[in-house]
């Protein structure tokens, strides 16, 4: 499965900024419980499919909805380059993810199978996340 | 149905979001009260009385205002970022002998024959909306699923409902499934496998003829 845009307006976008906490996307709303980012971080196209691929794993025949998508282009300058000549390549994709986003859910399965499958992507992930339940007040 | 929780409040004169800053940074969680054609009322409440009383099962609170008991239907509660902490909560006037709409949690217990033989139980409601007397609420439905069988489902209507509880067929339709047990998934490790090689071989980087406006895809 390809997670990758299908087009975009811009080749290079800057950097931009993940202060402050997510004010959208931070609560559980597919499956019975998530993995909720607990810092600021890119994470890359390639790191949100071997999570998927690790939960799919890890609770066979579970539902598994990744909530957030690889936007951004992040761009890179070879080694041993001199200063200037611009910007980089465009090296990979990634998503800019803000403390409190729910980055999986999990659901269709034990509350056991969703806690080990969750850690084990908590795991691939560059950034701290914690298991929560989906709330129902 | 377990006994009301009974919170103190006190009206509020403060209100937007300096007020409730202040208010949250004394240990207050800043609240509305409306309904049953009177106006609104702001109130102030005790942040542990009141996220004690809500980590409980009842959705009927009694209030202790100045002018006299209350009984109220918790609307809304608004949490923070990260779900731990209480920002605001609306209630609504009710009388307790009249009818009201509200969500109770369904309690799936056993395990479905199907899933002993290989099937993936799936919960489709983990809440169901009925109508009922405001003092006869259920904290809970317990159903017991462990009939169920690959391909069954159980739906609204099977449930057996405690006495003076219904479905509310505004909300959600009778025949609706709640609970269900699906065939096993294909297992698909190929294409586990033909994924991670995409990824490595593509590499992800954002291709030059992206450049555009709009892809030629043909899918978009």
């Amino acid at each position: 499965m390809k997670n990758l845009p299908k087009r975009f307006k811009h080749r290079k976008v800057q950097k931009g900024s993940l202060r402050g906490n997510a004010t959208r996307g931070h609560t559980v709303e597919f499956g019975e419980w998530g993995l909720q980012a607990l810092e600021p971080g890119w994470i890359s196209a390639r790191v949100i499919e071997a999570g998927r691929v690790a939960a799919n794993r890890a609770a066979p025949g579970s539902r598994i909805t990744i909530r957030i998508f690889p936007q951004k282009p992040i761009t890179s300058i070879p080694a041993e380059t001199r200063m200037g000549k611009g910007k980089g390549e465009p090296e990979y994709w990634a998503a800019a993810v803000k403390p409190g986003t729910v980055i999986y859910e999990i659901g269709g399965t034990t509350e056991g199978a969703a806690k080990l499958a969750m850690n084990r992507v908590a795991h691939k992930l560059p950034l701290r996340c914690r298991l929560v339940k989906r709330r129902t007040r | 149905m377990s006994t009301t929780p009974v919170l103190k409040a006190e009206a509020r004169d403060t209100t937007g979001s300096a007020g409730s800053r202040r208010a949250r940074a004394n240990g207050s969680i800043p609240g509305n009260i409306y309904g049953h054609g009177q106006g609104n009322m702001n109130v102030l409440l005790n942040a542990h009385d009141l996220e004690l009383a809500l980590a409980g099962p009842s959705q009927l609170f009694t209030l202790q205002l100045s002018g006299g008991d209350e009984s109220v239907l918790v609307k809304e509660v608004q949490y923070d970022t990260f779900g731990q902490r209480v920002l605001h909560v609306d209630f609504a006037r009710i009388d307790l002998g009249e009818e009201v709409h509200v969500e109770v949690q369904v309690e799936y217990r056993g395990t479905p024959k199907g899933v002993a033989e290989g099937g993936d139980a799936i919960t489709l409601h983990p809440t169901l909306s009925v109508k009922c007397r405001a003092d006869s609420i259920p904290d809970v439905i317990i159903v017991d699923v462990s009939e169920l069988a690959i391909g069954e489902q159980l739906h609204a209507n099977e449930l057996k409902l405690p006495a003076g509880v219904k479905i509310d067929p505004e909300h959600i339709d009778e025949g609706e499934p709640l609970f269900a047990v699906a065939a096993p998934k294909a297992e698909e490790p190929a294409e586990d496998a033909e994924g991670e090689d995409d990824a490595a071989a593509d590499g992800d980087a954002p291709k030059a003829e992206g450049d555009k406006p709009k892809g030629d895809d043909g899918e978009g």
